[in-house]
């Protein structure tokens, strides 16, 4: 079983890595086209973080999605940074902090994310949802409530889940803890890494250029 | 340097990074013209994107890497090349995109990418650069009926200026009404203007840009900055929000630096003559009128408010709202080039807009934009909902 996990890890860890370098190669090598561009303000630069941070520009195109999703983005991110402990041997004082709120994060990831697949097959009847975005939804509450199954109900050793999580990352393989549940989180955990959409770093920088163009539309004909 | 194999050549970084950005919402889907009197997800926003980077990564990516680069299906091409040309360019989607996705500049770029590989453009959109080339204007017709069908008399422009007039091919051409009314309100500011003979002015280049034909913009760009900058030109006019954008967004870029005059949209002018009083209005107009935002003027250049300016200025006028209206206003199908190739789906989208216009009971429907005015009066023949068109220009021009 364990080596069986540690092909998988080690196989998403490879897509994710190689997958990003490609995207990046592909990024820096495609400047073909003349294109406008310019000085950005400090102000709109400062906005652009208040829009990524609160997700404004989904908040004006669908109100209704909106709270699901932000609770969404912020949770995960608590969620994940909550699992770094697993990755250290000396934990700082802000991952231990991080480590106790995970736990509400979770449930609210779960919450968020129900309300968004509510509110797509539901409330918009899946009209404009693509089937990539609902699958990948579906995983991440799969992984959502299977950790939450593990941390409330089907407890797993967690020192023996660090240790394992460790010797995966030193190359020093071990067993896994003794418990049902846990494969399966982890599995579904390097899916998500593997599957994870790269928009997740694109998209700020879509965020920040789209104000900057805002700004430039404004003053293209007016002084 | 344009590589063979690449989907990314004709894009630049930001572009390549924006078709990465898409998250397949879907919230493009609610505000395309074409989805909605198609009704076909297939040449949706968002499915352009997510086959175009599919092209991208069978070539360039980790599978192109891994496995060779694989070749297209030339089917998919084809289909995506179709729904590439179908869309009406008007922007809304990039408009309404959570990460903002600068689709109104994407899209162009796409089709270049398509015209590259010999897929593109469509139909009566091939014919453009050899019209051009040939009669200097998109309709292929002779340059010497550029202005005299139109032309108001006692109109006298000047050799050189400081305020030149641009006038456009489908406002020349397929547009009288409103170019007329520009020369008026123009003459009746009392400053003087200049523009170029009727040979000289040629097209912008907007057609030749937004089918991914480019072979003939740098040519076409220096020509007309060279004349306007021979005529002392400080401040360039046009009507045509088409031809607007295409001078403040993509000439500096062909001509490989700053312009040296200002570019004006007509209305600009007009709410700036009235409101210091060089522009006098003698009558007004008694009745409801309803305005449509061009999309290259609203989510264009953002020219928004001038236009409401004008009408607010016409005593006895009183102004309504379509539902969406500035920067999230409904294409009226004229965009993109398509109207000429799409037309049941120009004529269909348009209606869309007459529909509205008519429940709000509007007694004119005004337009600034001369694509607007050509297609949304094809939409009208025929059409039980009956509501007079009317440029604002024309309007203006009418009370002066």
């Amino acid at each position: 079983m364990a080596i069986l996990l540690a092909i998988v890890a080690y196989a998403a860890l490879l897509v994710f890595y190689v997958g990003v370098t490609v995207r990046f190669l592909i990024y820096i090598r495609g400047d073909g086209s003349p294109a406008p561009g310019g000085k950005q303000s400090i102000s709109s630069i400062l906005l652009a973080i208040l829009d990524i941070f609160l997700l404004r520009r989904l908040f004006n195109a669908n109100p209704g999605i909106w709270p699901g999703s932000w609770v969404f983005h912020i949770s995960f991110i608590l969620v994940f940074l909550g699992h770094l402990r697993f990755f250290f041997y000396d934990v700082p004082r802000w991952m231990i902090v991080l480590a106790q709120i995970k736990p509400y994060a979770g449930v609210a990831l779960i919450a968020s994310l129900a309300y968004i697949l509510i509110y797509r097959l539901v409330w918009e009847r899946m009209k404009y949802s693509s089937i990539y975005n609902l699958m990948l939804t579906a995983t991440i509450l799969l992984l959502g409530l299977t950790g939450l199954f593990l941390a409330q109900y089907f407890r797993a050793d967690i020192t023996a889940a660090k240790n394992f999580m460790m010797g995966i990352f030193s190359f020093r393989i071990i067993a896994p803890p003794q418990n049902w549940l846990f494969p399966l989180h982890f599995l579904l955990a390097f899916v998500v890494l593997a599957f994870l959409p790269t928009h997740i770093f694109t998209a700020p920088f879509t965020t920040i250029e789209s104000r900057r163009r805002q700004e430039e539309t404004e003053g293209l004909l007016h002084d | 340097m344009i590589k063979k194999d690449s989907f990314t050549s004709c894009l630049s970084r930001q572009q390549v990074i924006e078709i990465d950005a898409c998250t397949q919402c879907g919230e493009c889907l609610k505000k395309c013209p074409v989805q909605d009197v198609t009704g076909d997800a297939s040449v949706s926003p968002r499915e352009k994107i997510r086959i175009f980077r599919e092209f991208i990564k069978s070539t360039q990516g980790l599978k192109g890497m891994l496995f060779g680069r694989r070749r297209v299906n030339q089917e998919l091409l084809e289909e995506f090349t179709k729904a590439i040309f179908e869309c009406t360019t008007c922007g809304a989607c990039g408009e309404v995109c959570p990460v903002g996705i600068y689709t109104q500049r994407l899209w162009p770029m796409l089709r270049r990418e398509m015209v590259r590989r010999g897929l593109g453009p469509i139909g009566p959109q091939k014919l453009i650069p050899g019209f051009v080339k040939e009669t200097g204007n998109v309709y292929d017709k002779p340059a010497s009926e550029r202005f005299s069908p139109w032309f108001p008399e006692g109109v006298e422009p000047v050799a050189k200026a400081k305020i030149a007039y641009y006038v456009g091919c489908t406002g020349a051409y397929e547009a009288h009404p409103m170019v007329r009314g520009d020369a008026l309100v123009l003459a009746a500011a009392g400053e003087p203007f200049t523009m170029l003979g009727a040979e000289e002015e040629v097209c912008c280049g907007f057609p030749l840009f937004i089918t991914g034909q480019f072979d003939l913009l740098e040519g076409l760009v220096k020509q007309l900055v060279s004349a306007y900058q021979d005529k002392g030109v400080e401040t360039l006019i046009c009507s045509c929000p088409c031809c607007v954008n295409m001078m403040a967004r993509e000439w500096p870029l062909f001509l490989g630096k700053e312009l040296p005059f200002r570019i004006r949209h007509m209305t600009q002018f007009a709410s700036r003559a009235l409101a210091e009083g060089t522009l006098k209005l003698k009558s007004g107009f008694n009745g409801k009128v309803i305005y449509h935002d061009p999309c290259y003027l609203s989510r264009g250049v953002g020219v928004i408010e001038e236009p409401r300016e004008v009408l607010r200025a016409i005593p006895g006028l009183k102004l309504l709202e379509f539902d969406r209206n500035r920067r999230d206003s409904r294409c009226c199908g004229a965009g993109g080039a398509a109207r000429k190739v799409f037309h049941e789906n120009a004529v269909a989208i348009g209606r869309l807009a007459i529909d509205e216009a008519w429940e709000k009971n509007a007694d004119r429907f005004i337009l600034s934009c001369p694509a607007c005015y050509s297609k949304v009066n094809e939409a009208m023949e025929g059409y039980e909902k009956q509501v007079r068109i009317t440029d604002i220009m024309e309007l203006l021009a009418g009370c002066l």
